[in-house]
């Protein structure tokens, strides 16, 4: 992937102008970042220049990996500074301040600033896979049954209502989600519902320790921990001041930044922790917008009104850069893919679905139309998960291999389906132009492909199993872990009444000897063994099976006014703001 | 009059029941919900079960609605699925920016599409009259997020005259300069359509009036032409007038929704945008009925206006 | 929509006028509508917009023949390439096509989908105003007062359902549209009706036992079909608009067609790099509202000689 990603890079940005970009850009910011982390990744980051690791190094990510080639040698930017105000520009708006609810990226960027998890994934490194470090949690062991898990808390950290944190709070947050007769329990709280589903007993032994168990090993408890904007800890006493169902309006958490006002559909203001237990922010303030019209975001930007913007459109970005502004992305545990339909007359047959694999240009999409903000997927498990293998790519464009495969198929003139997808989507940007662009791809071996985009909650409603006249269907996810893996394809969370059901591999119909690598790696303790295992699993869903066709993993570029510094794009979707700082 | 009045109001409320009920059925009958929409799309449809069933979304239909009309009966509008908080609270907060955009783009329009409106139809069939036809034609025609990007990009982008989003500079303390500012670009760009709409009733409206036998003797008499168009051919335009502009009015309260987007102007239209993007509703019918019940006060207030102005006009 | 909604509103009070007028004409002349075609054709505007009208549907029909490249097939490489690109006169869009023959076969599309709905409400509310405005009583009140529920009803949330239940397709861009205008032209209907219900003709004819289809025929349809065709015509330009409005919402017709309104929105997240990707179907539009103008104010001028008698 090194190398293919050098290629693309030509296309858009020079690589001389990368390492101008950030050495001006961004300067010092990863070198204060390394400092504040607390995972010991320097080595990575030193020689990187010639490692060639996936997410470091001269590949496309420089344009934010690229602070650490600066970090050495640029000292120009500056010691951070603390004070100004930031105002960030977001293409959504938050649905609501609360990390145990929201769906929102654009919420989750929120909170994660208000709240903390015992433990996160780390923010401060492009390292693949991303460490976990402490947060609220100063350490944490696992029973060799790797069913038990303490997490062993810090003290003398207080919530931004001034109550106390320990085992109690971490108690509280934890009802919130999976206790039904408790106080602090809601029903929207559905995230830890899920991640703690194999949750037998869970207790707070002292006043700063919190114990899970579950009823079966779960290999990557911390890392789901890790990815902590779900588990953010709020104040149990806010919770029960404003009750429960009102926590999204009047959050409380233990992060470095604390909430002002949120004046809805307009701004969401947050001012530092002058209280923090760990290193303050830098910034005084932050203030998020919601700016739901593209070029108006990008207009934004240039008048000054905002200072960072997310998802600019990827056809500006170069005329940005070429103004001056500054662009940071990075790797994301994001994948856009597409189911195939199994009871659809030709997505029943492996060697169709092969084809179709052969059949599109994945180069060509994250280079034409993505303009190098996205980077080719072939499989589900996505950068941040710790299986990922940035070298892994089973396919390349070939339309004579596909022609070949659709003519043993069966089907040597082709045919016609359907492909659905949601072109207005959140989180799956220009989903209508890549379905657009399949269409072309498959037309060229002889798929006709009719193309049936609808708007995005409608689209959620369309009922799957029913559609065999479709072929595939389209959608765009991630989660930073292998079980992703999990819940896309073992049999016992799918079922034939589950309205997306595929027909691949269902409770009622199970894949057995995919069920068994993905059982057998959710539950492996060893993290290489578990890798191992899930590698396998996504080579057999994604290239055997053929049963997804994934396209892209997302890297989520940013545009920012040249004078934001210390904006670092780690694995992740998140971004430790307390480390932004404004030069000027 | 009074008894009119009364009559009208009792129509008002069943109207609203009647729009409540549409917008319910047509909710319901859409594909795709709220429990959805709030859950990641690859959920599982356990997670999806339990949600609708904490918000009361696996109830039969009927019974939804008659929990939501006895909450509504009660001054309660229910509390918004996206945002969790109170939907009342909500449109509250926004009916406020809506009017104000609403009424300055009223005032726009009002005031350009008598202008274009009067001059045109009092020289009709002149080089000044096409023009004013043609730009109303094609200011009615064009996209209105066509328009309002394209003044973005001119007027903030590259003259850098006005801001491009927002009603207020968050990093300063707002006040009345800062607001007008904000306001000047959606106010163009909502008050377009109407402005042509507008014109071209007052167009036709003076030119019909102009024709009319008493003006004639107004102009034999040697009244001054601005004497007479004033005093006599827009007194009598006035009703077709103020059901035009009530239209209006009502239009842009409920309507200016692509504008507010566009500009990120905090109002009910965006919100309505949003909200039905999450189906999302709580929210979406206490828009719709505050939307409504404008509607309808407006064009009842334009009914009895024009009878205060034109004896003719009977109230049955 | 705000102008389909005034303009049904205001040709109430026209309405009489007009019927009045070429009611008066039938009365007297059977050679009304000759005389009427004859005013048309002397009304230089109304021809202007009628050739221009003719050739975009008549590129529309021809749009194979005519339009130099497949309006769906694209070229990635050539994405954004501005006016005048070797070959491609008017540019590529964000896809990399030809956009002049995107332009041309989205007429394919865009007319039908303006027209078909104006057609299809028009009878709807021709019908419903009809009955409505001469029977009466309850049919009248359950009739009307459903018309002021859908007109209280933003249309947007009409426009969400529809093309939400239905799947994005011309279809229920359709229906939508139909649904959004049927309410503001049965009101004009209707009134136009109760006022020839209420003429002097209607009101003798009745009196001396003319029979119920022979007032229909003779009075009340000429009288009421004239003011919708004019208003008809003078609204199928905002149309046009309104399908991109639906687009913007996501719900318009389902790319790759070509479609003017579905062009301009697919051409608004690239419009400062890329201006002539949604400006230039916005232009198709305003032209093509334009000429239907044109000839509406033509067609009210031919059916109403009197008003612009000056």
């Amino acid at each position: 992937m090194h190398a293919d990603e050098e290629r693309k890079l030509d296309g858009l940005l020079s690589r001389r102008r990368l390492l101008q970009l950030s050495a001006a850009g961004f300067g010092a910011s990863l070198l204060s970042g390394l400092l504040a982390a607390c995972g010991g990744d320097d080595d990575d980051d030193d020689d990187d220049t010639d490692s060639g690791d996936s997410g470091t190094g001269d590949d496309a990510t420089e344009v934010s990996g690229g602070s650490d080639d600066a970090g050495g040698d640029s000292g120009d930017a500056g010691d951070p500074k603390a004070g100004g105000t930031l105002v960030w520009g977001m293409g959504g708006d938050a649905d609501a301040l609360d990390p145990h609810t929201t769906n929102a990226w654009a919420a989750w960027r929120q909170s994660t600033m208000m709240y903390e998890s015992l433990v996160r994934k780390d923010l401060l490194t492009d390292e693949i896979p991303v460490p976990v470090v402490p947060q609220l949690a100063e350490s944490w062991e696992v029973s060799d049954d790797g069913r038990t898990w303490s997490f062993a808390l810090r003290q003398g950290v207080t919530f931004h209502d001034g109550t106390d944190f320990n085992a109690d709070a971490v108690m509280a947050n934890y009802e919130r989600m999976s206790v039904e007769d408790s106080p602090y329990y809601y029903a929207s709280a559905w995230h830890g519902r899920f991640a703690f589903q194999y949750a037998e007993a869970v207790e707070a032994p002292d006043e700063f320790t919190w114990r899970i168990t579950h009823d079966q090993p779960v290999g990557e408890f911390l890392s789901t921990m890790g990815d902590y904007y779900w588990f953010g800890i709020a104040s149990p006493t806010q919770i029960e001041e404003v009750g429960t169902e009102n926590l999204a309006s009047s959050p409380s958490g233990t992060g470095p930044f604390r909430f002002v006002e949120r004046v809805e559909g307009q701004r969401t203001e947050f001012e530092r922790n002058e209280d923090y237990w760990g290193e303050k922010a830098y910034l005084d303030r932050l203030i998020v917008r919601p700016i739901l019209e593209d070029q108006a975001r990008v207009v934004a930007l240039q008048t000054g009104e905002i200072d960072l913007m997310s998802d600019p459109p990827p056809d500006v970005i170069e005329s940005l850069v070429n103004d001056g502004y500054a662009m940071s992305q990075g790797l994301t545990p994001q994948v856009a893919f597409y189911r195939f339909q199994f009871r659809n007359e030709y997505g029943g047959n492996q060697l169709v679905r092969q084809a179709v694999q052969w059949a599109i240009d994945r180069e060509a999409i994250a280079r034409d139309l993505f303009r190098d903000t996205v980077i080719p997927a072939y499989g589900l498990l996505s950068p941040g998960a710790p299986a990922y293998d940035p070298e892994w790519a089973p396919y390349s464009y070939d339309p004579d291999r596909a022609r070949e495969l659709l003519a043993e198929a069966g089907y040597p003139d082709g045919f016609s389906t359907k492909l659905l997808a949601a072109p207005t989507a959140s989180g799956w940007p220009q989903a209508g132009a890549v379905a657009q662009f399949i269409k072309d791809n498959l037309a060229d071996v002889g798929i006709d492909l009719e193309l049936e985009l609808t708007e995005w909650v409608t689209y959620l409603g369309i009922e799957f199993r029913e559609r065999t006249d479709a072929l595939l269907w389209g959608t765009a996810w991630g989660m930073p872990t292998n079980f992703f893996l999990n819940i896309q394809a073992e049999s016992r969370y799918r079922s034939e009444a589950d309205p997306g059901d595929q027909g691949y591999t269902n409770v009622e119909n199970p894949n057995e000897a995919l069920d068994e690598l993905l059982i057998a790696g959710s539950q492996a303790t060893d993290p290489a063994e578990a890798n191992d295992l899930y590698r396998q699993a996504n080579e057999l869903m994604c290239v055997e099976d053929a049963a997804f066709l994934s396209l892209n993993h997302d890297k989520l570029p940013h545009l920012m006014r040249p004078e934001v510094k210390g904006f670092f794009h780690s694995v992740n979707v998140n971004y430790d703001m307390s480390k932004v700082w404004l030069d000027e | 009059m009074v008894r009119y009045v009364i009559r009208r109001l009792i129509a008002t409320v069943g109207v609203l029941w009647g729009v409540s009920i549409l917008i319910f059925a047509i909710l319901q009958f859409t594909p795709g919900d709220a429990a959805r929409a709030q859950l990641p799309s690859s959920a599982p449809e356990e997670e999806v079960q339990r949600l609708r069933e904490s918000l009361g979304l696996d109830e039969p239909i009927p019974v939804q609605y008659s929990i939501w009309l006895q909450n509504v009966l009660q001054g309660d509008f229910g509390r918004s699925y996206q945002h969790r908080i109170s939907a009342f609270g909500i449109v509250k907060d926004r009916f406020p920016n809506t009017m104000i955009l609403a009424t300055s783009a009223l005032v726009v329009s009002v005031v350009v599409g008598l202008v274009i409106g009067v001059v045109a139809g009092t020289r009709p069939n002149t080089l000044t009259d096409r023009a004013a036809i043609l730009t109303g034609i094609v200011g009615a025609s064009l996209p209105s997020f066509w328009v309002g990007i394209m003044l973005l990009i001119i007027f903030s982008l590259k003259l850098g005259w006005f801001p491009a989003v927002g009603m207020y500079d968050v990093r300063g303390d707002g006040g009345l300069v800062d607001l007008a500012h904000h306001l000047v670009l959606p106010t163009i760009t909502a008050a377009a359509v109407p402005a042509a709409v507008i014109a071209r009733q007052v167009r036709s409206s003076v030119l019909e009036i102009m024709n009319l036998d008493y003006i004639r003797t107004a102009r034999s008499k040697g009244l001054r032409e601005t004497t007479v168009v004033v005093r006599h051919a827009l007194r009598n335009a006035l009703p077709t007038f103020i059901t035009i502009v009530a239209l209006q009015a009502g239009y842009l309260l409920g309507g200016s929704l692509i504008t507010e987007v566009v500009f990120s102007w905090p109002g009910m239209g965006q919100q309505l945008y949003t909200s039905v993007g999450a189906r999302d509703i709580p929210v979406i019918m206490t828009i719709t009925l505050l939307v409504a019940l404008i509607f309808t006060s407006l064009n009842l207030l334009a009914d009895l206006l024009q009878a205060v102005l034109d004896p003719r006009v009977r109230l049955t | 929509m705000s102008a389909m909604e005034s303009e049904g509103r205001v040709s109430q009070a026209k309405a009489q006028q007009l019927a009045d007028e070429i009611g008066g004409h039938r009365q007297r002349s059977r050679t009304g509508w000759r005389a009427v075609t004859h005013r048309f054709s002397q009304d230089k505007g109304a021809l202007a917009g009628a050739i221009v009208l003719a050739l975009i549907v008549l590129a529309a029909i021809f749009a194979p023949l005519v339009a130099p490249y497949d309006p769906i097939e694209s070229d990635s490489t050539l994405r954004l390439e501005p006016m005048g690109t070797e070959g491609h006169i008017l540019g590529l869009d964000f896809q990399g096509r030809d956009m002049l023959s995107r332009m041309i076969w989205g007429g394919r599309v865009s007319l039908p989908n303006a027209v078909i709905p104006v057609i299809i409400a028009g009878f709807i509310s021709l019908f419903l105003g009809l009955v409505a405005g001469y029977a009466g009583g309850l049919l009248d009140s359950a009739i009307m007062r459903s018309v002021d529920v859908l007109l209280a009803l933003p249309s947007v949330i009409l426009a969400v359902a529809i093309a939400a239940a239905m799947g994005p397709s011309s279809r229920s861009v359709i229906l939508a549209t139909t649904l959004v205008i049927v309410a503001p032209l049965t009101r004009m209907t209707y009134s136009a009706t109760r006022e020839q219900a209420e003429s002097e003709y209607v009101t003798a004819a009745r009196a001396i036992g003319v029979p119920f289809n022979r007032i229909l025929s003779r009075h009340l349809l000429p009288n009421v079909f004239a003011p919708v065709l004019v208003y008809a015509t003078t609204i199928i330009g905002l149309l046009v608009v309104f399908t991109a409005s639906l687009s913007f919402l996501g719900l318009g017709v389902s790319p790759p067609t070509a479609e003017w309104g579905l062009m301009v929105d697919e051409g608004r997240r690239v419009l400062s790099v890329a201006p002539h990707i949604a400006s230039l179907p916005g232009v198709m539009i305003a032209i093509t509202a334009l000429s239907f103008n044109l000839i509406g104010d033509g067609l009210r001028y031919a059916l109403d000689p009197r008003q612009q008698n000056t």
